[in-house]
């Protein structure tokens, strides 16, 4: 095996949990995280030599993951259109333990992905606005303007948010 | 500022994560599958993953296991439970583990404060004495009286070169090293010295370190043998670690070595740099390697570490909203404290079992011995001088062993860690 190829598995061996785990925040499904994962794992292999002299490959994956769901969802979008059906009735052992937000996670399901993207990177990954939007190739208003939507939509769900609606985070 | 939803969001967040399911083993696997399927679309024949692996059509989504376990990862499954005990509501040692804590007058017969670097039963303890420290260590008999200086009497006197800083005993040796100035102090050596704990025959020099700047190696211990490595402090890549026994002869290179650094924990090495500069970003990753049985654990710093640094039981470190955090080796379990990054540090013990530091109250420090396997948690009374020293404990001993204090009386206090089952 080439060095190259041993690099990236190690990587993959190394980082696989990580990214699953991002995928799962993102998708709010454990199969689709792992899907998720795998193809911008897949994607970052094919691109392993010019990614890892820029020294960040995690990046790339999680950039790549990011973009990947948002496409899906605008894809999936006119799926629906013939009958496939969503995936917001799904459960997971892991679900329970989350449920202890007072329904929040189950709450995220109902986000289109969009919005949901810009919430998980916000306040999982803790990125800037400006970040996200660099991200996801969005203008920064657009950023601010999904997440505001998105905690509009959760304060409406009825998850017992105790204070007073904030637009952003003035970062 | 966040808001309430804005924070339960975030919780919300980080626990799903913490919960998903693990990837399989099939997981890798996937990905081969995957980048062979792209690369038949685009027709292009760069080699590819693992070429042991078969080749299967089409893009299979590996089988996930909901519920699975971290044994089914490389992960080492953590036993610790995930939770981070109160600190500041936690009893003195004495009171939390009495049968590990020994009792010892304030001083030797001659009137010196002395150090314990190490328990030896039969009520003898390896320790430290002198203002500055004498160059070797003394065996004190806390029945009879006696004291044992096992250097020579040039050490006694402390020449400029010399510490017993690192102190230890294996089998019937005592171990120390030292440092040596040559060419006029333009360069140093680390030497290390044994002798044994009856104090016959004298101290022997085993091996010298060349080259060693003036900040000594981390030394280890794999049952009657010594290892240290080639980078030290000094920042260097190691490009291999030795092994000498006690007894002296020649050091070997421990094979498969290469890349990892010693950190102050046997018998375990890192291919992370646990000692760079304060605030300076860390690896992301790194895998721990036990030189004794081969072991490797590899581990991940969570999305919101800056810097990281992991025994084989939990990782600490500091997020990049300047709070101290720990996490296990996975990721999983990340855990904000309540201090600011320079108000608390904590340093692995006995195999990873404890971790041994301070944290900042109003009071001034105060020292923490947590024990994570017990999830148990024992704590001084704070220092009057709002600063971490000697006033309120010391944590010594060979990587942590023992942890010394006195008792209201001025009488010394020595908690003995590694008889804690």
């Amino acid at each position: 095996m080439k060095d190259a190829d041993k690099a990236f598995e190690d990587f993959v061996r190394a980082r696989s949990a990580a990214l699953v785990r991002y995928g799962y925040v993102l998708t709010g499904n454990p199969h689709d995280a792992a899907d998720l994962a795998q193809e911008a794992l897949a994607r970052l292999g094919s691109a392993w030599s010019r990614v890892r002299r820029k020294d960040d490959p995690e990046g790339y994956a999680r950039t790549t993951m990011a973009r990947l769901h948002i496409s899906r969802w605008r894809r999936r979008r006119r799926e629906r259109l013939s009958a496939d059906l969503p995936e917001l009735g799904y459960t997971d052992p892991g679900l329970d333990r989350a449920e202890g937000d007072g329904g929040l996670w189950r709450a995220l399901a109902t986000l289109p992905r969009r919005q949901r993207a810009v919430l998980v990177l916000r306040y999982y990954e803790q990125y800037t606005d400006e970040e996200i939007a660099a991200l996801l190739r969005i203008s920064r208003g657009t950023v601010r303007s999904q997440a505001a939507r998105a905690l509009d939509k959760l304060r409406a769900s009825g998850v017992p948010a105790h204070t007073s609606a904030t637009v952003g985070k003035g970062r | 500022m966040m808001n309430q939803l804005e924070e339960d969001l975030t919780h919300t967040l980080l626990d799903a994560a913490d919960h998903a399911p693990a990837p399989d083993g099939g997981f890798l696997d996937g990905v081969c599958r995957r980048r062979r399927a792209r690369r038949r679309r685009r027709v292009a024949g760069v080699a590819g993953c693992a070429a042991v692996l078969t080749v299967v059509g089409g893009v299979a989504i590996t089988n996930l296991s909901p519920g699975s376990t971290e044994q089914q990862l490389p992960f080492a499954t953590s036993d610790w439970s995930g939770t981070v005990p109160d600190f500041a509501a936690a009893d003195p040692p004495d009171e939390v583990w009495p049968e590990a804590v020994h009792r010892l007058p304030a001083t030797l017969p001659s009137g010196s404060g002395y150090q314990v670097f190490a328990v030896l039963g039969g009520d003898r303890y390896l320790v430290r004495t002198g203002k500055p420290s004498a160059s070797a260590p003394s065996v004190f008999n806390a029945k009879t009286g006696e004291v044992v200086f096992l250097g020579t009497e040039q050490m006694r006197n402390r020449p400029d070169s010399s510490s017993t800083d690192w102190t230890t005993a294996v089998g019937d040796y005592a171990v120390w090293f030292g440092t040596a100035g040559v060419d006029n102090g333009r360069r140093w050596h680390a030497e290390i010295w044994t002798a044994r704990l009856d104090g016959t025959g004298g101290p022997k020099k085993i091996a010298t370190v060349p080259d060693h700047g003036h900040t000594p190696p981390l030394i280890g211990v794999l049952g009657d043998s010594l290892y240290w490595d080639e980078a030290g402090l000094l920042g260097r890549k190691s490009t291999a670690i030795y092994r000498l026994p006690v007894t002296g002869g020649t050091p070997r290179r421990v094979p498969d070595s290469d890349g990892y650094r010693l950190f102050g924990l046997s018998p375990w090495a890192d291919t992370a740099n646990h000692f760079i500069a304060q605030d300076a970003p860390t690896s992301s990753t790194g895998v721990l390697w036990n030189v004794e049985t081969g072991e490797r654990r590899p581990w991940v710093a969570h999305n919101h570490a800056r810097t990281v640094t992991c025994g084989p039981r939990i990782c600490t470190g500091t997020t990049r909203g300047g709070k101290y955090f720990v996490q296990r080796l996975d990721g999983t379990g990340f855990r904000e404290l309540p201090y600011p990054k320079d108000g608390f540090n904590a340093t692995p013990a006995i195999a990873g079992r404890f971790s041994v530091g301070t944290f900042e109250t109003s009071r001034g420090y105060v020292w923490y011995i947590w024990d994570l396997v017990d999830d148990k948690v024992a704590s001084t009374a704070a220092t009057t001088n709002g600063s971490p020293g000697a006033e309120n404990g010391t944590f010594d001993g060979f990587e942590g062993s023992t942890f010394q204090w006195r008792a209201d009386d001025g009488s010394v206090r020595v908690l003995d860690l590694g008889t804690i089952g």
